[in-house]
């Protein structure tokens, strides 16, 4: 997530708005946010129903009750126009996300 | 608008080894043992940097950092900060000579933002003003933040005029900042930037090695893999995609 927070401005170059969507209630993503040292963007909570938006997006682990690490890049139109399910390990390249926008 | 990282800021090396200046600058928690060390307790990390002069002996200098092994550079702090390696190289004309002033700082921090947009410009103004170096080699320590931030730092470096090179034991995550130079010795593990401690050699043909590479025709924000068979060891470097 700070990796987003430091490369927001360029986010917003492109007209691009960036949230942060977990299954988690609202005080722990404001928990979290704080233990990250504050974040610029939203954080939303797909706590109830729960997961609801991530199984509309594919992207919800039912047997661990969590969503994926996932990255969404959803047009003006409101179609997914880049989708990346990758291992919580994994610290995808925002220059990849930067590719998709420019060519929105 | 903040430059896209595919942008690489390159200043050509336009001078010679023998006559250069060197500076280091390293993002594994090096500092002195007089000096504050490095605030491990606060998960955010700490943005801060501690000077270290020409003359710093080697034996005043330790490590804080919680995100890798130290371990190695406890008994050898060359192998992540390579100043009597430096000297080495000086007294034997490979360079000029060691610059006045190196930078230690912990890479790690989840406050990438301000380390990008504060910390790695103070470091670089820091260098640019009373180091008189003519070259920086730079270091990571983390396998992960520590080896984005420290390509940060030598971006805002090279962005001053002044030619770098990077060490990285974590050439894909230094690869996805974009760095102007990097050597990547093949196979050595997290904390041994320049090999094994003790190992002087070694750490004299890394460095000498990584020197180099600022005299031959790379491509700005690639890598060059150079093989240590002296090393003895292969790890596997992380990898940003599984």
């Amino acid at each position: 997530m700070p990796a987003y927070e430091a490369d927001l401005e360029r986010f917003e170059g492109y007209d691009a708005q960036v949230l942060g969507i977990s299954v988690d209630s609202v005080p722990c993503n404001t928990a979290w946010a704080k233990s990250l040292g504050g974040l610029s963007y939203d954080l939303l909570s797909d706590f109830e129903p729960k997961g609801a938006v991530a199984k509309l997006f594919g992207a919800y682990r039912q047997s661990d009750g969590i969503s994926e690490r996932a990255l969404f890049i959803v047009d003006k139109e409101g179609k997914i126009a880049f989708k990346d399910i990758h291992d919580i390990s994994d610290q995808p390249d925002n220059e990849e996300l930067f590719e998709v926008l420019r060519k929105l | 608008m903040a430059i896209s990282r595919k942008c690489v800021p390159f200043t050509p090396f336009d001078g010679e080894l023998a006559k250069s200046t060197v500076a280091i600058v390293t993002a594994g928690g090096v500092h002195r043992r007089d000096q504050e060390p490095f605030n491990i307790a606060n998960e955010l990390g700490d943005l801060g940097y501690r000077v270290l002069d020409e003359d710093v002996d080697s034996a005043d200098l330790m490590v804080t950092h919680h995100h890798y092994d130290h371990s190695d550079a406890d008994k050898d702090i060359n192998v992540v900060f390579p100043i009597d390696v430096l000297r080495d190289l000086q007294n034997e004309g490979f360079i000029r000579e060691v610059a006045r002033k190196h930078i230690g700082y912990m890479g790690y921090t989840m406050q990438l933002k301000a380390m990008y947009e504060g910390t790695a410009r103070e470091i670089a103004n820091e260098i640019d003003k009373g180091s008189r170096a003519d070259v920086v080699v730079l270091t990571g320590g983390c396998p992960g933040v520590c080896h984005r931030t420290i390509v940060a730092v030598q971006r805002e470096v090279e962005m001053k005029g002044i030619p770098t090179v990077l060490i990285t034991v974590s050439p894909e995550v230094s690869a996805q900042m974009r760095p102007p130079r990097a050597l990547y010795p093949y196979g050595f593990k997290i904390g041994n930037s320049l090999g094994k401690p003790g190992r002087r050699e070694l750490q004299q043909d890394v460095l000498r090695e990584a020197l180099s590479v600022l005299t031959t025709n790379t491509r700005p924000g690639s890598i060059v893999t150079r093989e240590f068979p002296d090393y003895g060891e292969y790890h596997e470097p992380p990898h940003v995609r599984k």
